[in-house]
């Protein structure tokens, strides 16, 4: 037996009584309210439209191109643990083969590396001023070492002190010749009339 | 448009193979289920372009986490579903402000005819004519997200609401009322561009007395 529903009731039931999921009493009464009102049903046929329309649109057929795309990022072995897919350029080796060695060794990240790690190391030594072409074997006794560095460091440090020095004695005859400019001008002003407020200077 | 749909063992050994790095049967699997990806993201983008970014990025996050899928092993086009579902959410919610910028431009080009609105015709005559499978992509962009993607899961793909619940990962009850909106929303967007503006297939008096 059906029962009376609203057009509310009716209109939240229409995609379930069109997919054919509703139970028999409650299809027979969206099916009776269909019939008895005018609106509801014009809604239903345009939802009925609307869903064979949507079914009805073709089927598009992907681009061949995505298939190969596909496939050549996906081209790195699976199942091995380390690699997943095209995410790590490297393929996963027992540890410490050669194969893998040499994967590593001629990776183009890791040349890049050493490359840099050079570069820094000769920057370093050029900022330092460390003259290497009459570096010996004697020169690496723990003795000699310890009084190169010695030597590096107590010229540094008299390099930073006479740096320090000159310094100081352009800030002294800046500052000279400051004073000079500031007290050249105020005897002229001075022999006039009392100032009426004492000017500050500094 | 039912997609055939191949048998849940065979998906499962297909991916026992994939996993033991069988290249023939990860290759099957892209056969198999790339036309069915793209469509899901043509139809919800409405963009070739971003349809083939994303079918590509669907593989490949297929192929890393096959490993999980065999974990999880519920069905594979369920879980796959979900997969191309929440990439097609990122994309929607990263591409936000592209579309807001579009928006004005498409508004210009605008092929859409003028809204009349007043319908005297129902929408029968949609299922015909490439003009009209124009208007209903239109209106299928025009749903938000939520709507859309229940939208053609169920009316585009042919899954059952069970299965889209289960790929959405919501209430059965919530699936069912968002394709019953959606679908309503549909039909209101289109009678409101199309209204009578296009000639009914069927005859007129058969959809006498309409009052939108």
């Amino acid at each position: 037996m059906s029962t009376t529903l609203t057009c509310w009731e009716c209109e939240a039931q229409l995609s379930e009584y069109r997919d054919g999921t509703l139970a028999a009493p409650s299809a027979a009464s969206v099916r009776a309210h269909l019939q008895a009102c005018a609106a509801c049903g014009v809604l239903a046929a345009d939802l009925n439209a609307v869903s064979a329309a949507l079914g009805a649109l073709p089927q598009m057929e992907p681009p061949p191109r995505l298939l190969a795309a596909i496939l050549v990022q996906t081209a790195a072995p699976l199942g091995v643990p380390g690699s997943a897919g095209a995410a790590r350029p490297y393929p996963a080796y027992p540890a410490w083969s050669w194969a893998g060695m040499r994967a590593v060794l001629f990776a183009p990240r890791f040349t890049l590396g050493v490359a840099m790690s050079v570069f820094a190391v000769a920057l370093t030594i050029n900022a330092a001023q460390l003259d290497l072409s009459h570096v010996s074997v004697a020169d690496f006794t723990p003795a000699s070492l310890a009084g190169s560095v010695l030597r590096q460091a107590s010229r540094v440090w008299a390099r930073g002190v006479s740096y320090y020095n000159d310094l100081r004695v352009v800030y002294e005859i800046e500052a000279a010749l400051h004073q000079l400019r500031q007290n050249a001008p105020s005897p002229p002003r001075s022999e006039g009339a009392p100032p009426p407020a004492p000017r500050t200077t500094v | 448009m039912s997609i055939a749909t191949a048998p849940a063992d065979a998906d499962h050994a297909l991916i026992e193979r994939c996993l033991t790095g069988d290249n023939a049967a990860w290759e099957q699997v892209v056969r198999l289920h790339s036309r069915r990806v793209y469509n899901l993201c043509l139809r919800f983008t409405g963009r070739p372009q971003d349809a083939e970014d994303l079918s590509q990025e669907v593989f490949l996050r297929l192929y890393r986490n096959l490993a999980r899928y065999r974990a999880e092993s519920g069905n594979f086009i369920t879980w796959l579903t979900a997969l191309t579902r929440n990439l097609l959410i990122d994309h929607y919610r990263r591409s936000r402000n592209d579309r807001r910028t579009d928006a004005l431009d498409d508004k210009a080009e605008a092929a859409w005819p003028a809204t009349t609105g007043t319908g005297g015709a129902g929408l029968d005559h949609l299922v015909w004519g490439r003009e009209a499978q124009e208007y209903i992509q239109r209106a299928l962009c025009r749903l938000s997200p939520e709507l859309r993607e229940v939208v053609i899961l169920r009316d585009l793909q042919d899954m059952d609401y069970k299965s889209i619940a289960a790929a959405l990962a919501l209430p059965e009850g919530t699936v069912k009322s968002r394709i019953n909106r959606g679908r309503i929303e549909m039909a209101r967007l289109l009678r409101a561009t199309l209204g009578t503006s296009v000639p009914s297939v069927k005859d007129p008096a058969s959809a006498k007395g309409v009052q939108p």
